[in-house]
């Protein structure tokens, strides 16, 4: 029987690395990963069976949950081991060639963009921070008055009660509004560019509330403790029924493309 | 393009020399022997970065992956009750060169 077909699983752009960086790694499939060098780029790629991710199979396999997780799971942990290394420019997941001279040929043509994109990524990493608003929660969180009025019966005192809670339900929205706006303001004062992203389904991300900001932000070295001490304080401070979740550092996924797209914030990350 | 690039902006004045040097956080070279555990990062937020960011450049092998509307259809498998208009958080555009028209099937 012949070997079956080949292609080339590329996760990402460096710079020439020291030989045996690569050594430990797997990739997707647990396939063991090795750099493809041209020009002073090098690709980080696996070999990776054909059948698996042609057309076919790749439509196939995205709709397969577990394929999708196990595989994008591989492909951030190579890219992270990198990342934790060298200045890195995330490929997104499924980036796939016939060979490895095709990826050769993509480095020599998109030379000039990977340089520019690796010499901006340097030093810098990236935080995602989001905004959460939970009206029920906010409502919970109205306190009974310590005194209740005497005169007051204990249905008025009820409707009374009610009321309050849904205005204070109704308020969540402007309330979490306000905190998105402060929390962008701030923490862009520490970020030499930010990204947005659209805000998550609140039942796939199987947390309470509901996002309403998701946002990423390209940090530089010197700034992330500051940025850091910016977010907690914004975290502590978030209002009842809102919430600010930060996560990072991540590998400069966000930031990783050339031109500014239509998504981006007008004002943010113009390249 | 400039290197620096982000005149959206303002660069720092610089004066943190106050501040300890501390960046523990950016130093993340791993052990080598252990990988970085990333089990704990939540798929949704996986996918906003892996599909929803990165550099999109044209594949050989896949062409189509304006395909993406298919990992959406395969995430709202997850949750039968979800609308026709479940948001996907990775769908946000990036340059994408040479990529065809999304696809529904």
């Amino acid at each position: 029987m012949s070997q079956p077909e080949q292609a080339s699983y590329v996760y990402a752009v460096t710079r020439p690395l020291p030989s045996g960086e690569l050594g430990k790694v797997r990739g997707v499939g647990r396939h063991p990963v090795h750099p493809v060098e041209e020009d002073g780029l090098v690709a980080v790629v696996s070999t990776v069976p054909l059948n698996e991710f042609d057309e076919d199979a790749l439509r196939a396999n995205l709709e397969d949950l577990r394929w999708l997780e196990e595989t994008a799971r591989a492909h951030h942990s190579v890219v992270e081991a990198l990342a934790n290394t060298a200045t890195t420019v995330p490929l997104r997941l499924a980036t796939v060639y016939r060979n490895e001279d095709r990826v050769r040929e993509v480095l020599r043509q998109d030379h000039a963009m990977f340089d520019a994109v690796l010499r901006r990524l340097s030093g810098r990493t990236e935080y995602s921070v989001k905004v959460y608003a939970d009206p029920a929660e906010r409502a919970a969180a109205v306190e009974a008055p310590p005194q209740p009025d005497p005169g007051e019966s204990p249905g008025k005192a009820y409707l009374r009660r009610r009321r309050e809670q849904r205005e204070r339900q109704d308020d969540t929205w402007r309330v979490a509004a306000d905190l998105c706006e402060s929390t962008d303001a701030a923490l862009t004062a520490w970020a030499r560019a930010r990204a947005q992203h659209r805000p998550q389904d609140s039942s796939l991300a199987g947390v309470p509330g509901e996002n309403v900001m998701n946002l990423a932000y390209l940090v530089a070295a010197e700034d992330v403790e500051p940025f850091l001490t910016e977010a907690r304080r914004l975290q502590d401070r978030a209002p009842a029924g809102t919430r600010v979740e930060v996560s990072g550092p991540w590998a400069p996924y966000s930031f990783a493309s050339a031109e500014p797209s239509g998504s981006r914030e007008p004002d943010g990350d113009r390249v | 393009m400039s290197s620096d690039g982000f005149s959206g902006f303002p660069e720092h004045e610089g004066s943190f020399t106050g501040i300890p040097e501390n960046t523990s956080n950016l130093a993340r070279r791993p052990d080598d022997d252990h990988p970085p555990a990333d089990r704990d990062i939540s798929l949704v937020d996986l996918l906003d970065r892996v599909l929803g960011a990165g550099v999109v450049i044209t594949g050989d092998l896949t062409i189509s992956i304006a395909d993406v509307d298919l990992v959406r259809v395969s995430l709202r498998a997850l949750v039968s009750s979800i609308n026709e208009d479940v948001p996907s958080p990775w769908e946000h555009g990036h340059p994408v060169r040479g990529v065809a028209g999304r696809e529904r099937t």
